[in-house]
Formats: C-alpha cells, structure tokens, sequence
C-alpha cells in the first residue's frame, strides 16, 4: 500500500467524503490496482458487517426496576467527590512509617548502638506508646525546625480550611 | 448542529426536569444500543448488561448537561464512550472476545429459524462474529469506539466525533485502521486461518 489516497478508501466506501474528494478517489480508483482492491475488500467487509446479526438485549422489566431503584439512591460520584473534599490535606503516616519511627526513638533515647532487648526498659517504651501522636507529626515528617514545628502545631486548622 | 427533529431531545429535556417517565421511554428505546456498545468492551453479556446500566445512571445524573442542539443519541454515546473508556482505563472492566451464553444460543437459534438461515449460514455467522471479536480485541479503545458507533449503530463520522470529542478527520483514519483490521481478520477466516 502505501498510496496517498488508501487513507481516505473506507470513507469513500462509506460515502463520508466531500463530493470533491469522492470524485478524486474515484479517479484515482481507475489507474491504482492496489487501492482497487483494498476498496473491494473494505466493500465486502462492510456489507458482511450489515449481513452480521446483531447480538440481542432488551430492557427487560427487572433491569428496568432495578435501574430506577438506583436512581433514588445518593449520587456515590458525589457522596466521593465530597469525602476526598474533605480528607485531611496532611498524609497521615502508615503504621509501619510509625513504627519505624517509634524505633528511631529508642534507638536514639538509647545511643547510637543497636538496641538491645534487655537496655530497654518499660518506662521509656511506655513513653514512646504515649507519645505516639506527637512522633506521627514531628519525626515522620522529618520537622525539625521551629517554624515548621509551629506549622505542625497547628495543622488542625490547615485541615478545615477549604 | 440542527435541533432534532424527533422526540428523543425532548424526551431528554424532560428527564432533566425530572421526568422519570420520560428517562424510561429512553432507556426501553435505547437500552439494547448501550448494551451492544458496552458488550464490544467488556466482552460478556451480562457484564454489558451492567455496564448499560451504569451508564444510564450517569445519563440520568448528566441529563442538566443536555442541550437539545445536541442530537440526543450523540449525547448518549458521548457518555457511554466517556464511561467505557475511563473504566478501562481504571482497570474496572477487560476486554475480552465474546463467548456466546447459553441464552443467547437460543435467540441465535430462534433469529435462525425466523430468518431462515441455514445452520450453515448461521455457523458462518457465528465465525465471523468470533473475528470481528478478536480483531476488536487487538484495536485501541477509541478506534473500537468508532468502529463500533460506525458499524453496528449506523452512526454518521460528524455524529461519531462528536462522541469522540475528536475532529472528523481523526475519526476517518480511526474508522479505516479499524475497518481494514477486521477486513484482514475476515479475510484470514475465509482463508481458515481463525480459529472459530
């Protein structure tokens, strides 16, 4: 193939082109052995196509109920449109972010070294358990300077506004 | 484009005051399009079914987004073509080649039999059906779009891109890639080439 004209063949066999080019194509059509039969080909397929029954449905009466019992249902589109609205503009950390905090913790409450199950005791794990919401905004987000702790401190108020 | 002359617009200007009985008519007239629509995506009956579903829905929920210059069954496969193509792409749905269900064996036996076909022709049929399917199959989303608006919905190449949110000229060359490729799949069967 390969013709500047096989483009527009199963247009012309569809009678989509303008007048104009309809009449270039079917000149083009007499001298171009290769568009001939291409078009021939697009001819028989299309009249195949039509030949083709068409696979049956109809709106039988349950799809029909069932359809308009869904049209009273809320708009679930909607209904998610307006939670992602309203989710928190702050990830919140995944419970292995915070547990891998929690450790880092330890291990720095405990030096450099790795820990050692007997080095830690109660007290300091009961204190990393009771500070839990405190590690989730400051140590997972990595803030370590004092403006950015005022912005964590007050991320509530960043979250409701619009 | 020229406001339409039937009453589906109307029917559809209704159905965005409310109309619940008006949306009906439009789904008992247009349910069986959708369904074949969705069908050339999702490959299975009652998937399509479904599908069909879904996008009657979304139709009734977009109904305030209608304009009567819009020729009504434009609109509805604008919506459809949106809703088969976004879930694609989400995953929600496969294409897959169509399988013939057991109820639908018996409506291809009973058109037979009202038709007059032969079983010969009927197989015939059921061959060729399996190629447009799998030639479907390998075309991208949009040139299965067109093809199947343009082929099994005698829908116009203007009423197609409009559809499409294409230009006409994009939707001639999708049509012809799409056309030719199932020409070649056909081409191949009647060589015994495919398997049925």
């Amino acid at each position: 193939m390969g013709c500047a004209f096989e483009e527009d063949l199963t247009a012309y066999v569809d009678g989509e082109l303008p007048a104009a080019r309809a009449k270039e194509v079917e000149g083009h059509l007499t001298s171009c052995a290769s568009c001939r039969a291409t078009e021939g080909l697009l001819r028989r397929t299309v009249a195949q196509l039509d030949a083709l029954p068409a696979p049956a449905f109809a709106p039988t009466p349950r799809l029909r109920r069932e359809l308009m019992e869904r049209l009273e249902e809320p708009d679930n589109v909607l209904v998610a449109k307006v939670k992602a609205w309203l989710r928190p503009r702050v990830l919140v950390p995944s419970l292995g972010a915070m547990a891998a905090a929690a450790l880092a913790v330890v291990m720095v409450a405990h030096g450099r070294n790795a820990p050692d199950a007997s080095q830690l005791d109660v007290a300091s794990d009961l204190d990393v358990v009771s500070n839990m919401d405190v590690l989730e905004d400051y140590d997972v987000l990595g803030v370590d300077n004092p403006d950015d702790l005022d912005v964590v401190q007050n991320l509530k108020e960043l979250e409701v506004s619009p | 484009m020229e406001a339409e002359a039937d009453g589906d617009a109307e029917l559809m200007l209704k159905v965005a005051a409310g109309d619940k009985a008006a949306f009906a008519a439009l789904y008992d007239r247009y349910q069986p399009s959708v369904a074949r629509f969705a069908l050339r995506f999702v490959g299975d009956r009652s998937r399509a079914e479904e599908v069909a579903q879904d996008i009657f829905v979304k139709l009734y929920r977009n109904a305030k987004g209608y304009r009567p210059s819009a020729k009504f069954k434009t609109f509805l496969f604008r919506v459809a073509t949106n809703h088969c193509l976004n879930e694609l792409r989400r995953g929600e749905y496969r294409v897959t080649p169509r399988k013939e269900e057991p109820e639908e064996k018996e409506t291809s036996l009973e058109a037979t039999l009202a038709g007059g076909l032969s079983p010969d022709e009927a197989l015939a049929g059921k061959e060729m059906e399996a190629a447009v399917g799998q030639a479907l199959a390998k075309m991208s989303e949009r040139e299965r779009a067109a093809f199947t608006m343009c082929r099994f919905e005698g829908m116009a190449y203007r009423e197609i891109a409009e559809a499409l949110s294409a230009s006409e000229a994009a939707v001639k060359s999708l049509i012809h890639r799409a056309t030719l490729a199932v020409a070649r799949k056909l081409e191949e069967l009647q060589a015994g080439k495919v398997p049925a």
